[in-house]
C-alpha cells in the first residue's frame, strides 16, 4: 500500500512534470491516440524502470512512478493534440469533431485562438472534474449505486442524439431547385443528412469488428483511419480543391463572450463537456469521441469558440474519470487505465476518502494539466507564426502523407483502404452541403446496435 | 462532364462494398487456450470446457474454461452479459478480446451471442455451485457430483468444492474406501431434509456409484 509522505508527493510532482513534457511532445504527433501512446509506454516500461531506479528515492515504488508518468503524459496529450488537429487538420479519433470548428477558425486567421480555447476547455475540465469527483462516486457507487441504470440509459441517450443530429439539419442542398427556405428544400436537407448519417453508420458497422494488423506489432485501432479519413483528410482535400489559403494568423486573443452572461456560457460549455466525458467514461468500448457527439448536441452551441471549449473538456474529463472509475470498480476503460492496472495493485475506493494512490494520481493530473495549459498556448503561438509562411497546398500534402504513414504503421494496408473510404464519405457532406457532424454515424450506429443487442 | 459531387456517393458505396467483402475474410484468430498470451489486445476465438461460473449482479459473469485435452490449460472469460443456461462440462466456443487482469490472462466477451455451446463433454457432472444456485431444480433427481470428500463417517460424509459443502448419506462403510481430501464423484438423489432445513445427497440407493474424479 502506498503511504502518503511529503517526500513522496514531491517525487510524484517531478515525475508528473516529466510526464507532462513528454506528453507535450507526443501530442504533436498527428493522429497518435492516447491509447496507442499508453501501449507504447508500457512496452518501454522496462527501460523506464531502469531510468527511474537511478534517480528515484528507494522508498518510492518504481511501478507506481511509471504509472504516474504514463498518466501525466496522457493528460498532457489531451491538451496538446489540438495543435496538429487545428493547424494540420490531422486529429486523433477523440479530437475529430473538434477539428471542424478549429479549422474554420484557422481559415479566419484565428488558429491560435482556437488552440487557446481548447487549452482553456481542458483546464476548466480538470477543475470541474476535481469538484465532481465525489459526486461522481456517490452517484455511481455508494450510496446511490446508479451505475447499471446509467449504463442502460446510455443507449437511449445515443438514439436521441442521433435523431436530433439528423432532424436539426439546416443545410439545403437543393435550394436552387426547390426554393431556399421552402419546406421541400429543408426536408431534402434532412434527407441528405440522413443518407450521410446512414452511409457513415454502415461504414462503422462494417469496420467495427475488423481486425487490423499493425506493422509495428501494436494494436491497430480501426477508428483511427476511419475518423482520420472522415474528418481529417477530407478537410484537407476539400481545402486543396477550393485553393484555400491559410491567412496570416492573429496571435492576439479575442476575449470570450463578455460579462456575466459570457462567463455563464463558458461555464456551461465546460460543464457540458465534463459531464459528457464523465458519462461515456463508464461505458466499455465507448470512446470520448462519442462523448463529443453527446456534448455538442446537448450544448446546442453555434459559436465555434464555445464548441471548441466543450469538446476539449470532453476529452480531458473522460481521461480523468476513467481513472476514477478504475479505483471505484477496478475496471479499466482506456489504455491508460489498463496500463495502470498492469503496473500497480489498484486499491479500490470504498471508504469515504480516496486511497492515497488515487490522491497522488489526481495531484499528478493537476500538475500535468497546469504545465500543459501553458505549453499548449506556447506551441499554438509557434505554429501560428509559422503556418502563415507555408504554402497551404504543400502543408496539406505533408499532413496527408503523415496521416497515411501513421495509418499504415498502426493499421496496415487494410487501414489505408478504410482511410480512403472514410475520406470519400467525409466528402459527402462537404459536396452536398450538409453538416459534417452527420458523419458521426460511424460511431453512433455501431454503438447503438451493440448496446441494444446486449 | 461528371461532377465530383456525383462521383463521391458512388465511390463511397463502392469502397464500403469492398470493405464489406474484405471483412467477410477478416476473422478473429482461432487459438488454443495456451496461446492466449500471444494475442494480447486482439479478438480471438477459443474453445474449451466450462468448469466454473460466477454470475454477477450486473448481469455479467465470469466463466472458467479449460482445454478439453490438457486440463492444466485454463482461461477466464469475463462475459459482459451472461448467456442462458450453461452447465458444467459444456463445450464452448467463445469470441472475445484478450486482456490482462491482475497478472492473469482473460478474455472479455461482449455479449451472450459470442458464446456458443457446441456440445457437452458427457461427464454429466453437476457441481456444488450449480446445486446451490438452483436447488429446487435438482431436488428429487439423480445427480453426479464431483468434489472433495472430507469428514468421513460410517454412514455419511461431506463433499466440499470451493466455498460449498454438501452432506452425503452413503451405504455403511462406503466412506472408508476413501481418504479425506480425495477428489471423488458421487451419484445420488439430491434431496431436502425439512427437519434440518438443509439439502443433502442420498447415495444410499442401490446402484449409486462413485469414482475417483480428476478435473
Amino acid at each position: 500500500m502506498l503511504e502518503l509522505t511529503f517526500a513522496g508527493f514531491a517525487t510524484a510532482t517531478w515525475i508528473a512534470a516529466a510526464g507532462a513534457l513528454f506528453g507535450c511532445l507526443s501530442g504533436l504527433m498527428p493522429g497518435l491516440h492516447v491509447n496507442n501512446l499508453s501501449v507504447i509506454l508500457i512496452s518501454l516500461s522496462g527501460f523506464m524502470a531502469a531510468l527511474f531506479s537511478g534517480v528515484l528515492p528507494s522508498e518510492f515504488p518504481i511501478p507506481f512512478a511509471i504509472a504516474l508518468f504514463i498518466i501525466s503524459t496522457a493528460t498532457a496529450h489531451t491538451f496538446v493534440n489540438t495543435v496538429p488537429g487545428t493547424f494540420l487538420g490531422a486529429p486523433d479519433e477523440d479530437a475529430a469533431l473538434g477539428v471542424l470548428p478549429a479549422h474554420r477558425m484557422l481559415m479566419q486567421g484565428r488558429g491560435f485562438e482556437a488552440v487557446s480555447l481548447s487549452a482553456l476547455g481542458s483546464m476548466g475540465a480538470v477543475f470541474a472534474c476535481a469538484l465532481l469527483l465525489f459526486p461522481f462516486k456517490w452517484v455511481l457507487s455508494e450510496p446511490l449505486n446508479l451505475y447499471s441504470l446509467l449504463q442502460g440509459a446510455m443507449v437511449y441517450a445515443l438514439i436521441c442524439v442521433s435523431f436530433i443530429l439528423v432532424a436539426t439539419e439546416h443545410g439545403e442542398p437543393f435550394a436552387d431547385h426547390l426554393g431556399r427556405g421552402s419546406v421541400p428544400s429543408m426536408l431534402s436537407g434532412v434527407g441528405v443528412a440522413l443518407c450521410v448519417f446512414l452511409t457513415s453508420g454502415l461504414f462503422g458497422v462494417i469496420i467495427f469488428d475488423i481486425e487490423l494488423n499493425s506493422l509495428v506489432g501494436l494494436p491497430g485501432p480501426v477508428l483511427f483511419p476511419a475518423l482520420a479519413g472522415l474528418f481529417g483528410i477530407s478537410t484537407l482535400v476539400a481545402s486543396m480543391k477550393n485553393n484555400s489559403r491559410i491567412p496570416a494568423q492573429e496571435i492576439i486573443e479575442r476575449p470570450l463572450p463578455g460579462g456575466w452572461r459570457g462567463g455563464l456560457r463558458t461555464l456551461r460549455a465546460v460543464s457540458t463537456g465534463t459531464a459528457s466525458g464523465a458519462m461515456v467514461s463508464v461505458l466499455p468500448g465507448v470512446t470520448s469521441a462519442a462523448g463529443t457527439i453527446l456534448a455538442s448536441t446537448a450544448s446546442g452551441e453555434k459559436d465555434d469558440r464555445m464548441v471548441i471549449v466543450t469538446l476539449s473538456a470532453v476529452n480531458t474529463a473522460n481521461a480523468f474519470f476513467v481513472l476514477a472509475f478504475l479505483f471505484m470498480f477496478l475496471k479499466s476503460r482506456s489504455g491508460v487505465a489498463i496500463a495502470v492496472q498492469q503496473l500497480v495493485e489498484v486499491e479500490q475506493w470504498e471508504a469515504s476518502l480516496p486511497a492515497p494512490m488515487l490522491l497522488c494520481i489526481l495531484a499528478a493530473v493537476l500538475m500535468s494539466a497546469a504545465i500543459s495549459y501553458f505549453a499548449t498556448r506556447l506551441l499554438g503561438r509557434l505554429f501560428a507564426r509559422i503556418i502563415g509562411k507555408i504554402d497551404y497546398r504543400k502543408l496539406a500534402i505533408f499532413a496527408i502523407c503523415i496521416v497515411v504513414a501513421l495509418v499504415l504503421l498502426f493499421t496496415g494496408p487494410f487501414g489505408i483502404l478504410i482511410l480512403a473510404a472514410g475520406t470519400f464519405i467525409g466528402m459527402l457532406p462537404i459536396e452536398w452541403g450538409v453538416r459534417r457532424s452527420q458523419c458521426m454515424g460511424v460511431l453512433l450506429v455501431p454503438i447503438i446496435i451493440r448496446l441494444l443487442l446486449r | 462532364m461528371v461532377k465530383f459531387k456525383h462521383v463521391v456517393p458512388f465511390a463511397s458505396l463502392f469502397l464500403i462494398g469492398i470493405l464489406y467483402v474484405l471483412s467477410l475474410f477478416s476473422h478473429p484468430a482461432y487459438i488454443g487456450i495456451g496461446e492466449v498470451g500471444d494475442y494480447e489486445g486482439r479478438t480471438v476465438v477459443v474453445n474449451g470446457m466450462l468448469t466454473g461460473m460466477v454470475p454477477l449482479e450486473s448481469g455479467a459473469g465470469i466463466l472458467s474454461v479449460r482445454d478439453t485435452n490438457d486440463s492444466s490449460l485454463r482461461i477466464t472469460l469475463f462475459v459482459q452479459k451472461m448467456p442462458g443456461h450453461l452447465s458444467y462440462g459444456d463445450l464452448l466456443s467463445a469470441t472475445g478480446k484478450v486482456e490482462r487482469y491482475e497478472n492473469e490472462w482473460e478474455i472479455i466477451v461482449d455479449s451472450a451471442s459470442d458464446i456458443i455451446v457446441t456440445g457437452n463433454s458427457g461427464d454429466n457432472f453437476t457441481k456444488l455451485w450449480q446445486l446451490s444456485q438452483d436447488p429446487a431444480r435438482f431436488s428429487g433427481i439423480m445427480v453426479n457430483v464431483p468434489a472433495e470428500l472430507y469428514n468421513p463417517h460410517s454412514t455419511y460424509f461431506y463433499l466440499k468444492d470451493g466455498g460449498f459443502k454438501l452432506k452425503v448419506l452413503c451405504p455403511a462403510d462406503f466412506a472408508g474406501n476413501f481418504t479425506s481430501g480425495e477428489s471423488i464423484a458421487v451419484a445420488g438423489i439430491f434431496s431436502y431434509d425439512p427437519d434440518n432445513l438443509a439439502y443433502y445427497l442420498d447415495a444410499r440407493c442401490s446402484g449409486a456409484a462413485s469414482a475417483a474424479f480428476t478435473e
